[in-house]
């Protein structure tokens, strides 16, 4: 189930109008994603080896890297459906 | 009438008075099991989902079953927890007065309410609604249990982000009752939620940092300190921002949304910054973030319901 914007206008004005609000508005979820994600892996990498129990800088960056390439899914499919 | 029996009366009505109090109370400590407003969060998304995937109103009869069913199978997931957690419970002040913590409940019997819970909410929202849904909210709760509760609180900083998946079902489970299917606009509410949850959560965290630290709960502030949670919930938050934007980028949803989530995003980003900026510890920015980050979901769910229904 997939919606449109601008729904119920046409012609090859509105269409072209909706492309390029879909790309402008990726590019800024892209910019604001890479712009937080990069703090959060450099954050990450400059902590001291934490202290719980079971966890090394290995496993906190493996946790940290699921939600980062997860991201990266998401825009790869927002922009196919785009 | 016998004079016993009029001395009788007023001890039977206070026994009655009695057991009907202890009836109300074990009745309320049942309620508290169930976390009753954590769940009410989860339960608008769950909703709102419901209103986008159907793109209109729902009928009535399926959001009582899939409302029931998403209570039972979080409530049942909180009761669960509480039953792992009664150790680290019993630790924190915020906690201590939980019914099993306070000696009100057994841990068994505590343990047996939530699998209970969870059962009939399987097998009712599978028999009432679909199997999809039922399977979706069963996964949530057996995240929560095994994922967040029982393997990552006590082991990572980032139990919260991997563990948030469990929280972010609800809208999966919302969409599923209505459509029987998951689209890509589904997994962008899921993923809204999931993003959400970390500077949420951090910001609580920093609120309640003496608690987690007296109980040895590895939360991000406890084991990095203030200042670094700060900067990750302000780039956490730009993360956020930038997946809400997606669901537009897609199409999925038109102007109204777009400009409710850049709105809204600004304002959350602005916490962020404010919380970063903030020099003393334990300053008032958490608080009002944690306060914010609430608001922000509820108020993102219903935009993206005026937008579709409008």
């Amino acid at each position: 189930m997939t919606f449109v914007r601008g729904r119920g206008r046409s012609g090859i004005g509105p269409l072209l109008a909706d492309m390029l609000a879909g790309v402008l508005l990726l590019a800024l979820a892209t910019v604001l994603i890479v712009a937080g994600a990069v703090p959060i892996v450099l954050d990450l990498r400059g902590m001291r080896a934490p202290v719980a129990k079971g966890a090394t800088h290995a496993t906190e960056m493996i946790w940290a890297a699921i939600p980062l390439v997860f991201a990266v899914v998401l825009i790869v499919l927002a922009a196919r459906a785009a | 009438m016998p004079p016993e029996a009029v001395a009788e009366a007023p001890a039977g009505a206070m026994a009655a008075a009695g057991r009907g109090a202890a009836a109300r109370s074990l009745l309320l400590d049942y309620v508290a099991l169930t976390k009753p407003r954590v769940i009410s969060l989860l339960l608008v998304t769950t909703l709102c989902a419901m209103f986008v995937a159907e793109q209109g109103m729902p009928g009535g009869w399926l959001i009582l079953w899939t409302m029931a069913g998403g209570y039972l199978s979080a409530g049942g997931a909180n009761a669960i927890n509480q039953y792992v957690d009664r150790d680290i419970d019993a630790l924190m002040r915020r906690t201590t007065g939980r019914p099993i913590v306070a000696g009100r409940m057994t841990p068994r019997h505590a343990l047996g309410f939530g699998i209970a819970c969870g059962v009939t909410s399987f097998v009712g929202m599978g028999l009432l609604i679909n199997w999809l849904a039922a399977a979706l909210a069963l996964a949530g709760l057996l995240l929560y249990v095994f994922l967040y509760t029982l393997w990552l609180k006590r082991t990572t900083i980032h139990n919260i982000v991997i563990g948030g998946a469990s929280g972010a079902i609800p809208p999966l489970v919302g969409w599923a009752a209505v459509a029987n299917d998951l689209p890509l606009a589904a997994w962008l509410l899921f993923a809204i939620v999931f993003y959400w949850t970390p500077p949420h959560f951090w910001a609580l965290a920093l609120i309640l940092r003496r608690d987690y630290s007296e109980a040895g709960v590895p939360m991000l502030p406890v084991v990095y300190g203030e200042a670094a949670t700060r900067r990750q919930v302000l780039t956490w938050s730009l993360v956020l921002v930038g997946v809400t934007l997606l669901p537009s980028a897609s199409g999925d949803f038109g102007a109204i949304y777009t400009w409710s989530a850049l709105v809204l995003g600004a304002v959350f980003i602005a916490h962020g910054v404010a919380l970063v900026r903030q020099r003393e510890e334990g300053g008032p920015w958490a608080r009002r973030t944690f306060s914010w980050s609430l608001l922000y979901l509820a108020l993102l769910f219903v935009a993206m319901v005026v937008d579709r229904v409008s």
